[in-house]
C-alpha cells in the first residue's frame, strides 16, 4: 500500500511540473441559442493549431494556446456549427450559441459532430438523442440502451432486452450513469426496456475500453448519460403518445436566462386493453418515470444543476405480484475559477429496490425484498494549459449499503418463516489524475485512479470462507472497518494523426470492480441483487490493450474506424452450479471466482451527412472463462460469446417531411448448454420424470443465428398550434424472422426428446404520435 | 421455491403481452461419453429396498437403459448389520425384503462391477444418513380458478419433525403407477429454514388441470393419486433440488446455466468411470385418495 501512494503522490508531482508551461487561455461556454441550456461534449477545435477540447456538463470548455491568430470551430450534433476568428493575445472568454437544425433545414448544414480521428480515446461511442430517436424501436418505445447495442462491440443479451454485454464482459460490469449517479437496474419491465426517457436525454456517450481515470468501479464500460436542463428563455411542452406509454415533458423558466425547470413522466397503460385482450384481465402491468431538473446559472462562470429519477414497475395477478423501481438525485456545481481551471462539485444518491409478494395459498403467504442505495460525493477539477494539454483530477466518496434479502410471513396462517439478511454497508473512495500531452501529431493521455474498497461492519458475525467452505466466523465492532481492497488502475492512450483524416491510437485500460450483480444467467431479473467484495471475495480486475484506425472520408461525411482489442480478467466472479442466490443469508458460499479472457475486432463505416446516413458495423469477438468447481475446472465459452455480429442503422430523408429509417442487425446465436446423454434413475430416488440428463459441458451448443429487421416511417408536420408534430409508423422485426427467446428439451415417448423454442415480436407494428408546442 | 414462483410470474406476465409464441424446432444434440448409473433409496420401513445400475444412454432414444449385470452389491449400516444384494432384473438388485432403514443410522453402499470388460472390478460407494421422517396426515381435493383456468388443488395436512436437523421436505403428487414414465407427477421442495411451523394445515401445494391432454394418467374419475413426503438429508435435498432444476419447465434464459445433478457416488478402485445417480437412505410418508365422480362437479 505504501509503495502505491508514493506512486500515486510522485505522478500528481510529475503532472504538476508540466503544468508549468502555459500560454493565453481560449474559454468559453457553448449554449443552445434558442434555449439557453449548456450543450454537454460540445467540440472546441483550434486551427491552424489541431489543439480541441469538448465542452463539460455545464458546456464549459478551455484551451491554452500560445499567442497567434485563430479560427474556432463549434460544433455539436443536431446543430449549425459555428465559426469564430480571433487574435489570442490575452486570456479570452467566448460565449457561443449554437442554432438546432430541424428536419426541415437542409440535411447538408447539419455536418457538425466529433471525428473519432479527434479524440484521444480508443472504444468510444457518442450518441445524441437525434440519433437515438431515429432508430425504429419496439412498440415505438424509444430506448437509448436498445441504440447503444448497434454500435460495435455491443451486444443484446437476449431477444428485446435493454440489457447488454460490452465486450464480452456482463451486464453487470457496465457502470450507468445517469448524471454523475450510478443507476443499478436499468430496465422497465422484465427488461425489455430501459429507463431512459429519450425525451429529457441531452447525450450518452458508451466508453467501452479507454475508460477515463475519472470512472472505476465496473470491468467492461461507461455508459454516461446526461440529461437537459430546462429551456432557459421560454416555456416548452413536448411529448408522445404510443401504443403502450405516453409521455410528457414540461419545460420553462422560472427566471428567465437564470433559472430553469424540466419536468417529464413517462406512464403505460396496458390496463386500458384489459376489456378487450383476455390475457390482461386480472393482471398489473405498469410501469412510471418521472423526471426532474433545475438549472441555475449562478453567475458567468457558476451553473448549479439538480437532477432527479423516481420510476416503478408493478406486475402482478390475483395471487402474487413484484413491484421494483430506481431512485436517483444528483447536484451538480459547476464553476471556472478562471479560464484555466474548471471545477465540478457532485452530490449524488441512488437507491434500487424490489419486493414480491404471494398469496397462492395462505399457508405459504409471504412476501420479500430486497434494495440497495448509495449516496456520496465527487469533485472533479480540469487544470487546461498549453497547447491542447490538461491535467484532470479530483476524489470520489460513495457509501453503499446492500439489504440482500428479507423474507416473512404475509398472512398470520402461513408456515413461512421470517427471514431477514442483515444489510451491509461498504465504503467506495477513489483518487485520480489524468494528464493530457500534445506533442505535434502525438497525443498522449495518462492516467492513475487509486480506489480504495471497505467494508464495515454491521455488529453481526462475518463468515470467514476456505476454499468456499465455512472455516468460522469473525465479529467486529458496529461501524468498524474490518477489510479493505486497495487496487491501482493505470490508464494509458496514445494517438498519433497521420494526417488530418487518419489517426491510430493505442490504449490500455485497467478497471477494478467491487460490487456485482448475484446474477447466473444474461437477463437479469429485478430480484437479483448485488453484492460486494468482502474477506472472501476479492475485488475483479481487468486489463484491456486497444489498438484503432480512425479515417475521415469525403471530408467529413463518413468516419471508418477499426479497433482491436484483448481483454483479461482476473479474479471473474461467477457462480457454483445450481447455485442459489435468492434470500440466501450464505450467498458468499454460493460464488466461485475465476478468470476470463475476450478478444476481438470492430469495423465502424458511418456516413454522417446527406439525405441517406446511418452507419454499419462488423465485429467478431470471443469471450471464455474459467472458474473454480465449474465446467469440471475447464474453460468454457461465456454466455456472451456471440463471435460474428453485424448492424446496420440507415435513416434517409425523403422529404422536408417523410424521413424513413431502418436497421438490421444479425448475430451468431447465444450459448446455451444441451445435454449430452439422459440417465434413467428410477423412481428409488426422482419421484415422477425418472430420467436426468447428462452434462459435458458448459456452452456447448448455441441457439439458432439471430437476425431482425425494423423499419419506420416518420411523417412531421405543423399545425398552427404546435411547433412541431411528427406521427412514427413502426415494424419491429418486419420480416417476421422467428428468433429464440429460450430453448426447452422435453421427454418425448415417440423421439425422446423435442426441442421447444420459444419466441417474441415477429412483425410488431406501433405508432406513436410525438408533439411540441 | 419463492426465486421460481416470481420468474414463473414474470415469465407469464411477459408473455401474455409481448405475445410469446411457440415452435418445435430441430436442434443436434451432442454426444457424450458414456456413465454408471447408480441410484437406490433405503426407505423407512420393511422392503428389499432396491439398487438400480444402469448405463447412461442418448437423450434421443426412446428404449430402456442398457442394465448393469453381474455387479456385487451391499449395503452396511453404522451399526455394523451388513445386507447383501442380489441381481433380480433389467439391472435392479434387491436385498431381503425385511431390510427396514432406522433414522439416525448412516447407511453405506459398495457396488462391486467389471464396467469395462478388463475383468477388474470398479469399485463404487455411497453414504447417507437418515433423517427425522415427516408424516402426511390427509389429503383432499378442492376446485380453483386461475387465469382463466379450472385447477383441482390438492390440499395437505402433513405433521414435519421438531427440533430436527432436516435440511428441507420434498411432496410430490403421482396419479396413475409411480413407475410408469407417462403417470403425471409433480414436486414441491421446502427448505427447512424456510418453514416457521411444523404443522403443514389444509395447504394446497399442488394445481393440477383435470382438462390437461398432454398425460396418460390425468385427473380422471377411477385413477388414484398419491401424494408422498420424503425427508431427505442435505446431500440428497441437493440432488433433489438440482434434479429438478434440470428436468422441469424452468425458464432457461432467466435460470443458471445448467450443469450435472450432485451424485454421492464415489469411485474406489479399477479404471476412473463416469458415474452418476444417487444413493439416499430417506424416511418417507404417503397418503392417497381416488378420484370420484363427484370430486369433479
Amino acid at each position: 500500500m505504501r509503495i502505491l501512494k508514493t506512486i500515486f503522490i510522485l505522478f500528481i508531482s510529475l503532472c504538476g511540473l508540466i503544468t508549468a508551461v502555459a500560454g493565453h487561455t481560449l474559454s468559453g461556454t457553448v449554449r443552445d441559442a434558442t434555449t439557453g441550456q449548456a450543450l454537454h461534449m460540445a467540440s472546441v477545435v483550434v486551427s491552424p493549431s489541431d489543439a480541441g477540447a469538448s465542452t463539460d456538463s455545464a458546456g464549459m470548455f478551455s484551451l491554452s494556446l500560445p499567442a497567434d491568430r485563430y479560427t474556432v470551430n463549434i460544433s455539436f450534433v443536431g446543430y449549425a456549427s459555428e465559426t469564430r476568428t480571433l487574435d489570442l493575445d490575452r486570456d479570452t472568454a467566448l460565449d457561443i450559441s449554437l442554432e438546432e437544425v430541424h428536419m426541415e433545414m437542409e440535411p447538408a448544414v447539419v455536418t457538425a459532430y466529433i471525428s473519432k480521428t479527434e479524440t484521444a480515446e480508443t472504444g468510444a461511442e457518442r450518441l445524441s438523442a437525434k440519433d437515438i430517436g431515429s432508430v425504429p424501436a419496439l412498440f415505438g418505445e424509444t430506448d437509448p440502451l436498445k441504440v447503444v447495442q448497434l454500435t460495435p462491440g455491443v451486444q443484446a443479451t437476449s431477444e428485446g432486452s435493454s440489457g447488454f454485454s460490452v465486450r464480452g464482459g456482463n451486464i453487470d460490469q457496465n457502470l450507468i450513469l445517469m448524471d454523475g449517479a450510478t443507476i443499478y437496474n436499468a430496465s422497465h419491465m422484465i427488461g425489455f426496456f430501459s429507463i431512459f426517457n429519450n425525451d429529457v436525454l441531452e447525450d450518452l456517450k458508451l466508453y467501452k475500453g479507454d475508460i477515463h481515470a475519472m470512472y472505476g468501479g465496473r470491468l467492461a464500460s461507461l455508459v454516461d448519460i446526461s440529461t437537459r436542463e430546462g429551456d432557459m428563455r421560454e416555456y416548452n411542452v413536448s411529448g408522445g403518445i404510443g401504443l403502450i406509454s405516453s409521455r410528457l415533458l414540461f419545460e420553462g423558466p422560472i427566471i428567465k436566462d437564470k433559472l430553469s425547470f424540466l419536468a417529464a413522466g413517462r406512464r403505460t397503460y396496458l390496463e386500458v386493453f384489459k376489456p378487450a385482450v383476455s390475457e390482461l384481465r386480472g393482471k398489473t402491468m405498469n410501469f412510471y418515470d418521472l423526471n426532474l431538473g433545475l438549472g441555475w446559472q449562478a453567475g458567468d462562470r457558476t451553473m448549479v444543476s439538480l437532477s432527479g429519477y423516481m420510476g416503478r414497475d408493478n406486475y402482478g395477478i390475483k395471487e402474487a405480484g413484484t413491484q421494483y423501481g430506481n431512485g436517483m438525485l444528483s447536484l451538480q456545481l459547476n464553476h471556472a475559477f478562471s479560464g484555466r481551471f474548471l471545477a465540478n462539485a457532485t452530490l449524488i444518491g441512488s437507491r434500487f429496490d424490489s419486493g414480491i409478494e404471494m398469496n397462492f395459498a395462505e399457508q405459504t403467504a409471504n412476501k420479500g425484498s430486497w434494495w440497495m442505495k448509495s449516496y456520496g460525493a465527487k469533485a472533479d477539477l480540469g487544470y487546461y494549459y498549453g497547447k491542447g494539454n490538461s491535467l484532470e483530477f479530483g476524489y470520489h466518496i460513495l457509501r453503499h449499503d446492500i439489504m440482500k434479502g428479507e423474507h416473512s410471513p404475509a398472512s398470520p396462517l402461513s408456515i413461512v418463516a421470517k427471514k431477514y439478511i442483515d444489510p451491509t454497508a461498504s465504503l467506495e473512495q477513489a483518487l485520480y489524475v489524468s494528464n493530457e500531452l500534445v506533442f505535434g501529431k502525438f497525443s498522449v493521455r495518462a492516467g492513475l485512479r487509486l480506489e480504495g474498497f471497505y467494508n464495515i461492519s454491521n455488529g453481526k458475525p462475518v463468515a470467514i470462507l476456505k476454499n468456499y467452505e465455512p472455516a468460522g466466523t469473525e465479529t467486529y465492532r458496529k461501524g468498524e472497518i474490518y477489510e479493505d481492497h486497495y487496487r491501482l488502475s493505470p490508464r494509458l492512450g496514445l494517438s498519433y494523426r497521420i494526417d488530418g483524416k487518419q489517426t491510430l491510437k493505442l490504449s490500455y485500460t485497467r478497471t477494478s470492480q467491487f460490487l456485482q450483480m448475484a446474477l447466473d444467467n444474461a437477463s437479469g431479473l429485478p430480484i437479483n441483487t448485488w453484492f460486494e467484495s468482502s474477506p472472501n471475495i476479492a475485488p475483479q480486475q481487468n486489463d484491456q490493450f486497444a489498438a484503432g484506425y480512425y479515417r475521415d472520408i469525403k471530408g467529413n461525411d463518413y468516419e471508418f474506424s477499426l479497433e482491436a482489442y484483448y481483454k483479461d480478467t482476473r479474479n471473474a466472479v461467477d457462480f457454483k452450479e445450481h447455485s442459489e442466490l435468492t434470500y440466501n443469508s450464505e450467498l458468499e458460499q454460493e460464488i466461485r471466482m475465476g478468470e476470463g479472457y475476450s478478444y476481438g475486432v470492430e469495423v465502424m463505416l458511418r456516413k454522417r451527412t446527406g439525405k441517406l446516413n446511418g452507419w454499419i458495423t462488423w465485429f467478431f469477438t470471443r469471450s471464455m472463462r474459467k472458474t473454480d468447481g465449474v465446467n469440471q475446472g475447464r474453460w468454457y465459452r461465456s454466455i456472451y460469446d456471440k463471435p460474428v455480429n453485424i448492424a446496420l442503422v440507415a435513416n434517409y430523408d425523403l422529404s422536408d417531411r417523410w424521413r424513413l429509417s431502418a436497421n438490421w442487425v444479425l448475430s451468431s446465436g447465444t450459448p446455451t448448454t444441451y445435454p449430452t446423454g439422459k440417465a434413467y434413475v428410477g423412481s428409488e430416488v426422482f419421484p415422477g420424470n425418472s430420467y436426468i440428463p447428462i452434462y459435458a459441458e458448459r456452452n456447448n451448443a448455441r441457439f439458432p443465428t439471430y437476425h431482425r429487421l425494423d423499419v419506420s416511417a416518420a411523417f412531421s408536420f405543423r399545425t398552427r398550434r404546435m411547433e412541431q408534430s411528427e406521427l412514427v409508423f413502426s415494424m419491429y422485426n418486419a420480416y417476421g424472422r422467428k428468433n429464440p427467446w429460450t430453448i426447452y428439451l422435453k421427454h418425448d415417448k415417440e423421439e425422446g426428446v423435442v426441442a421447444e423454442m420459444y419466441y417474441l415480436f415477429t412483425f410488431t407494428p406501433s405508432i406513436t404520435w410525438n408533439f411540441k408546442f | 421455491m419463492p426465486h421460481r414462483i416470481i420468474k414463473a410470474l414474470l415469465l407469464s406476465a411477459a408473455c401474455a403481452f409481448l405475445a410469446s409464441c411457440k415452435d418445435t424446432i430441430e436442434i443436434d444434440l451432442p454426444a457424450g461419453e458414456e456413465y454408471i448409473v447408480i441410484s437406490g433409496r433405503i426407505a423407512d420401513e420393511n422392503l428389499s429396498q432396491p439398487i438400480r445400475i444402469t448405463r447412461s444412454f442418448s437423450m434421443a432414444s426412446t428404449g430402456r437403459p442398457q442394465a448393469v449385470r453381474g455387479a456385487r452389491v451391499k449395503v452396511t449400516d453404522s451399526e455394523g448389520h451388513t445386507y447383501n444384494y442380489m441381481e433380480d432384473n433389467d439391472g435392479v438388485y434387491r436385498a431381503a425384503p425385511n431390510f427396514k432403514g432406522m433414522t439416525g443410522i448412516e447407511y453405506t453402499l459398495e457396488v462391486a462391477v467389471d464396467t469395462d470388460g478388463d475383468n477388474i472390478d470398479e469399485i463404487f460407494t455411497a453414504s447417507d444418513i437418515m433423517c427425522e421422517p415427516a408424516r402426511i396426515e390427509r389429503i383432499k381435493f378442492e376446485k380453483y380458478r386461475f387465469l382463466s383456468k379450472d385447477l383441482i388443488m390438492i390440499v395437505v395436512w402433513a405433521q414435519l419433525p421438531e427440533n430436527s436437523n432436516n435440511a428441507g421436505y420434498c411432496f410430490n403428487v403421482t396419479i396413475g403407477n409411480p413407475d410408469d414414465l407417462e403417470s403425471y407427477s409433480d414436486m414441491a421442495l421446502f427448505k427447512d429454514d424456510f418453514l416457521d411451523k411444523r404443522t403443514i394445515d389444509s395447504l394446497a401445494m399442488f394445481y393440477v388441470d383435470p382438462n390437461d391432454k398432454n398425460n396418460k394418467y390425468k385427473f380422471d374419475v377411477g385413477n388414484m393419486v398419491e401424494v408422498k413426503v420424503l425427508s431427505p438429508s442435505k446431500q440428497y435435498y441437493e440432488f433433489l433440488r438440482e434434479s429438478k432444476e434440470n428436468i422441469s419447465s424452468d425458464i432457461p434464459i432467466y435460470g443458471g446455466p445448467p450443469a450435472n445433478s450432485s451424485t454421492n457416488i464415489r469411485q474406489r478402485g479399477g479404471t476412473p468411470t463416469p458415474v452418476t445417480g444417487f444413493f439416499a437412505a430417506c424416511p418417507y410418508d404417503w397418503s392417497y385418495l381416488p378420484i370420484w365422480e363427484s370430486t369433479l362437479e
